[in-house]
């Protein structure tokens, strides 16, 4: 399998997370670190990071929102700590929406005021609130996600 | 949580380093002995607040690729089993129930276009999707996954 295709799953949080990682693809772990560092030069990793549990956390109110902007008034949404995720996409006739955020709030009225912004500011959007998280292994060792 | 804990959380969730004991490096750079480290990190992954150290792909990544968010409206008794056949898809990075009349969310990142077809083919025909969007992605302009701990 493709490098990047396995790094794409994660790596298992372990003493030795590298040489763990080497030692299920059948490799050195120093030849895995001297791949992995290849991609970073190429700009195709920037680096790594650990993947929290937003739950356990404490962000319990997560939703995507659609909007529709004509001209984006974009600073709002890079500024704003409780979003990850911010894209511009192509609309389609059934669903007239082309900006995309993914909110994480502690309490419902986190979200609630982030709606009454774009309220304000004129904003088409429509919430969509999360309710289960379907992704992957991990629903069968923390079934408390949902 | 203590406060040890919460400042190794806003690290790693920031950066994780690569390197032969990426432990070591942490310990240098935060200032906390590596034992202690090891055993906060791998404390804090068996209570579940962290799940697994995943890569930040750089801009190579994404102009080489296509990605599309796709909302799906899926009869509420096959959500679950839909959503068994999309985790076999190594091209789906996120599944999420809803509350709308598109009730099921993903994303799909691939660098091939046919990929994309043929899952459209293969996936969104069938007959417990009763419609479908696919949103496909113009311009990323934040992805920044780091949840605040106070």
């Amino acid at each position: 399998m493709d490098i990047i295709e396995r790094l794409r799953k994660g790596i298992a949080i372990t003493e030795d997370p590298f040489g763990d990682l080497a030692k299920e693809i059948g490799i050195s772990k120093e030849s895995l670190i001297r791949e992995i560092r290849y991609y970073m030069e190429n700009g195709v990793i920037d680096g790594f990071r650990v993947l929290a549990d937003q739950n356990k956390l404490g962000y319990r109110v997560n939703a995507l929102v659609a909007m529709k902007m004509d001209d984006c008034e974009c600073n709002m949404f890079l500024e704003n700590p409780n979003i990850s995720h911010f894209y511009r996409r192509k609309e389609e006739k059934n669903f007239p929406y082309n900006y995309f955020a993914m909110v994480h709030c502690r309490d419902d009225d986190c979200l609630k005021k982030f709606s009454e912004e774009l309220k304000k500011r004129n904003i088409p959007h429509v919430i969509m609130r999360t309710l289960k998280d379907l992704k992957g292994e991990k629903r069968n060792v923390h079934s408390s996600d949902a | 949580m203590d406060e040890i804990d919460k400042k190794i959380l806003r690290k790693i969730q920031e950066s994780f380093p690569v390197s032969p004991d990426p432990y070591l490096d942490l310990s240098m750079e935060l200032h906390i002995d590596r034992d202690i480290i090891v055993k906060k990190i791998l404390n804090l992954s068996e209570m579940g607040y962290i799940k697994r150290i995943v890569p930040r792909f750089g801009n190579k990544f994404y102009s080489n690729s296509i990605g599309a968010l796709i909302g799906a409206s899926v009869e509420e008794d096959s959500i679950e089993s839909l959503a068994e056949i999309l985790n076999r898809y190594g091209e789906i990075t996120h599944i999420y129930m809803r509350d709308n009349e598109y009730n099921l969310w993903f994303t799909f990142v691939t660098v091939d276009e046919n990929k994309l077809k043929r899952f459209k083919d293969e996936i969104l025909t069938r007959r417990e999707i009763k419609k479908y969007v696919i949103l496909m992605s113009e311009m990323r302009y934040k992805l920044n996954v780091n949840f605040g701990v106070d």
